[in-house]
């Protein structure tokens, strides 16, 4: 029983849904503030993000006449509630909380492409033709980058000589043994891949192909109001909260112990969200057969490259 | 090629059918028989490669609707008016969006304020003219009363 | 599967009332239709009403950028009528202020174009550069847009020389801005592949479609109403045409950026030669007849046609934006593009709805009666001073707000 209400307060308090929302929102605040530099526009008050979605949540859902209800206004829900236990599991590996199960690398890379699963299934339940157009063209983009998302993942399991392990707290245990995997170049090529994949899953610029404003209306979400709206908003908000950790997890050692240890981590997930925003605020968006052939071309060589290497030992 | 040179080949090609004025060097008005308005810009064309069309007027007349093409060639000083008119009450002129596909648009507009029905016109829709305005309501008509309009408004506009 | 994607009644991006109705086939559009008319003016029915002192400034409203093409145009076409010379001074005025507008249109449709394609970065950079131009523009005539400084025959008001230094050393930090950017877009790879080879146009089409400005030039197409038939003073001062061949969207982004330099250009040759005198060559009596006035604004070929009876008055005016003739292209520029292709495409001739349409009244939410003037002043009054008091300062405009 202690056992069960302990998993669900992992899962809805503590390092799941709350927390993983909150780091979010600060996030997506250093977000917007850093692009604000970037474009010299003084920026939102740190409580924005919060304000936002406090809105959101207060505004009544509009259910298009056309659309399949269900399935449209579960949509978003679902993506929050994968969302979640994807963010769950990374959070009690970087937190060293518990071993983690042998596998559960594989169930968060299955947890982590519900949510864009669900935008597709909202968009086409939603009747609008934009939104329809937003759907496919997500679904290309998930096809476009699942493949090289996993094999940089992948780079670092076989990293390993004795035995790869597909345990994320297991690949840390590796990692304070061994030096972090981007102490190799397998790793550090896995890592860039790995990071250009994450910008798409994330749906930043320039792979925002499936919400862009200015050609289809926020795509998927575009007939999407109130609560729904605003899960959406927090599924973002959890994905930029787990999609750095996970990346630093797997790729550069995990949390260390202590309050250095912490701070460290905390400037490695910094390090990654600067970096996201920076590629974000110098592009334009691709069209979505070049970030096809993005994904398929270089990213992909680059790494099934991480994957050949790492199999070599180097 | 200035207006003088241009309205002297115009008239041996067409006799009586065009007749022309000059204003200065730059601006030649031709007034064109309806019935060889098609001929006429085919003879420009031939003249003068690029010469393509400005935009249109048409103008509410005491008998009629005229209707002022205004042509001018890429790169010179020169444009030329195309004058033709159409009788009312139903005014009725050869369309030039049919050959030109930049009078396409105007044309829309011209029968919209004025009346003017374009035969052959390849998109003869409505352009500009508000959903409140009736078919047979032309706003540029002399005769065209807005405090009558005014009165009968009320219709919510339909996107 | 077929669909009807609308953009439009209020564009998402442009903030414009029109509907664009894009046929598609999944990504690719087949057929395109345009819905206009959501702010028809009825201006050219109204100028037939009025006398021609008040006209250029009615046509200043047609439209927020180009404040002062129309009202050029519209005196070019009634000193066709009267074949009046207007004195040097006017004619440098004239061209000064074009230029100026030209800079901030320029900018404007950059910084637009790259919120088009998601670059906002560049949208709020292009923007912040254009701001100290409409500076500029109000210490010449003390206001950002809508100056009311053009008449037939000549200008209102003269221009403040003792400004000249302030406006010469905005424009030196904006040709250095400029070439920043024209070196971050013709060299980021992204936007190449973005831009290059869509929306391409090709001179045929450009003649058949009768397109003007920029968006013809960028077809290799010479046309350039300063240069065709030059008025003001353009024929005394040393600029280049800027034509690039390849008729896609990249060429005319090209063509305005480097547009954007040779307006600096004019400008400063304009203020080094400004020459004394009159501004303007007093009343004026129109006679009888017709004329017809052309004018290179930032976004192509204005032309109006006069016709006056010998009255006060004229008969008709016939106003043409130059985004009258570039919309209808997109038939021919869109059509077999994805829909990312077609939204900056249709974004490239910089189209300008309200010059398409030209017309406007201050309508009141609760629906009482239209604003009047002395409202409208007395409403910018007041929000001028809130904004003063909420930054804590008192209003700097160089004039004094009249209580």
């Amino acid at each position: 029983m202690a056992e069960a209400i302990e998993l669900i307060f992992y899962y809805l308090v503590f390092p799941g849904l709350a927390f993983c929302t909150i780091l979010g929102l600060v996030l997506s605040f250093i977000d917007r503030k850093v692009s604000a530099m970037v474009q010299w526009r003084v920026g939102p008050g740190p409580g924005q993000p919060f304000f936002d979605v406090v809105k959101l949540l207060g505004k009544e859902t509009v259910v298009p006449e056309e659309s399949w209800a269900r399935g449209f206004l579960a949509a978003p829900y679902v993506a929050f509630g994968a969302a979640g236990l994807a963010a769950t599991i990374v959070w009690l590996a970087v937190l060293r909380i518990g071993g983690s199960p042998p596998g559960d690398l594989i169930v968060v890379l299955y947890l982590l492409s519900i949510p864009a699963i669900a935008v597709i299934v909202g968009g086409a339940a939603s009747g609008n033709p934009l939104g329809a157009v937003g759907a496919s063209r997500e679904m290309k983009l998930v096809m476009a980058y699942e493949l090289p998302f996993v094999a940089a993942l992948l780079a670092v399991v076989f990293q390993t000589e004795d035995g790869a392990t597909l345990s994320l707290s297991g690949l840390v245990a590796l990692q304070d043994q061994a030096g972090s995997a981007m102490g190799r170049v397998s790793g550090v090529l896995g890592f860039i891949a790995a990071l250009l994949c994450c910008q798409a899953k994330l749906g930043l610029v320039p792979f925002d192909i499936a919400e862009a404003e200015c050609e289809i209306g926020e795509g998927a979400l575009i007939e999407y109001s109130g609560p729904a709206l605003g899960f959406f908003k927090l599924t973002q908000a959890v994905q930029l909260a787990t999609l750095p950790a996970l990346l630093v997890v797997v790729f550069w050692g995990g949390m260390g112990p202590g309050p250095a240890g912490v701070a460290v981590f905390a400037l490695k997930m910094l390090l990654i969200v600067t970096i996201f925003v920076l590629v974000k605020n110098t592009n334009p968006r691709a069209r979505i057969d070049q970030a096809l052939r993005f994904f398929w071309g270089p990213v992909t060589a680059l790494a099934f490259a991480a994957l050949a290497l790492a199999v070599l030992g180097v | 090629m200035d207006a003088e040179c241009l309205g002297n080949r115009l008239t041996e090609k067409f006799a009586d059918r065009v007749e022309w004025t000059a204003r200065s060097k730059k601006r030649l008005y031709l007034r064109v028989d309806p019935a060889v308005l098609e001929e006429v810009f085919g003879a420009l064309r031939s003249e003068l490669p690029q010469i393509r069309l400005c935009t249109s007027t048409g103008l509410d007349t005491r008998g009629g609707v005229e209707v002022f093409h205004h042509l001018s060639p890429y790169g010179l000083p020169l444009v030329v008016t195309l004058k033709i008119e159409g009788r009312k009450p139903l005014p009725s002129l050869p369309s030039l969006g049919r050959i030109h596909s930049a009078a396409i648009f105007i044309e829309r507009e011209i029968s919209d304020f004025l009346g003017v029905d374009f035969v052959g016109h390849p998109d003869p829709r409505r352009l500009l003219k508000a959903r409140a305005f009736g078919d047979d309501v032309h706003p540029l008509r002399r005769d065209f009363d807005v405090r009558e309009f005014k009165r009968g408004i009320g219709e919510e506009p339909e996107f | 599967m077929k669909q009807v994607i609308r953009i439009g009644p209020f564009h998402p991006l442009q903030e414009e009332p029109e509907s664009f109705l894009l046929t598609v086939e999944g990504e690719r559009v087949i057929d395109v239709d345009a819905k206009l008319g959501y702010v028809h003016k009825g201006l050219e029915r109204l100028c037939q009403e009025r006398t021609y002192d008040m006209i250029p400034i009615i046509l200043e409203r047609i439209c927020g950028i180009c404040s002062v093409t129309h009202s050029v145009c519209f005196c070019h076409a009634v000193e066709d009528i009267h074949g009046v010379e207007i004195p040097p001074r006017a004619r440098y005025i004239r061209t000064i202020l074009g230029e100026m507008e030209r800079l901030h249109s320029h900018l404007l449709w950059v910084g637009l174009a790259g919120h088009f394609i998601g670059y906002n970065t560049v949208f709020m950079w292009a923007w912040k550069y254009r701001e100290p131009v409409c500076d500029a523009f109000e210490w010449l005539t003390g206001h950002r847009q809508n100056a009311s400084l053009l008449k037939v025959g000549g200008v209102r008001r003269d221009l403040p020389v003792d400004s000249f230094p302030a406006v010469l050393k905005v424009l030196d930090e904006l040709e250095g801005q400029t070439k920043m950017l024209i070196g971050a877009v013709l060299d980021d790879p992204v936007l190449a592949a973005r831009l290059k080879g869509i929306g391409v146009l090709t001179p045929e089409q450009v003649l058949d479609w009768g397109v003007v400005g920029p968006t013809a030039r960028a077809s290799g197409v010479k046309t350039d109403a300063r240069k065709d038939e030059p008025y003001a003073a353009y024929a005394e001062l040393d600029w280049n045409l800027i034509v690039q061949p390849e008729g896609d969207v990249f060429a005319k982004a090209v063509v305005r950026l480097l547009e954007i330099l040779e307006s600096i250009r004019i400008l400063r040759q304009a203020i080094a030669k400004f020459p004394p005198g009159e501004i303007d060559c007093g009343p004026l009596h129109v006679p009888q007849g017709e004329g017809i006035g052309r004018y290179e604004a930032p976004r192509g070929e204005d032309i109006h046609y006069v016709r006056s009876n010998g009255t006060n008055m004229p008969s008709r005016v016939k106003v043409r934006a130059p985004s009258f003739v570039n919309i209808p292209s997109y038939r021919a520029s869109c059509i077999g593009g994805t829909i990312s292709d077609v939204t900056i495409t249709l974004a490239a001739c910089d189209p300008c709805y309200s010059c398409t349409e030209r017309l406007a009244a201050v309508r009141r939410d609760d629906g009482g009666p239209p604003l009047s003037f002395d409202d409208l002043v007395r409403l910018g009054r007041e929000k001028t001073r809130a904004i003063a008091r909420e930054m804590g300062r008192k209003p700097d405009l160089g004039l004094e707000i009249r209580p």
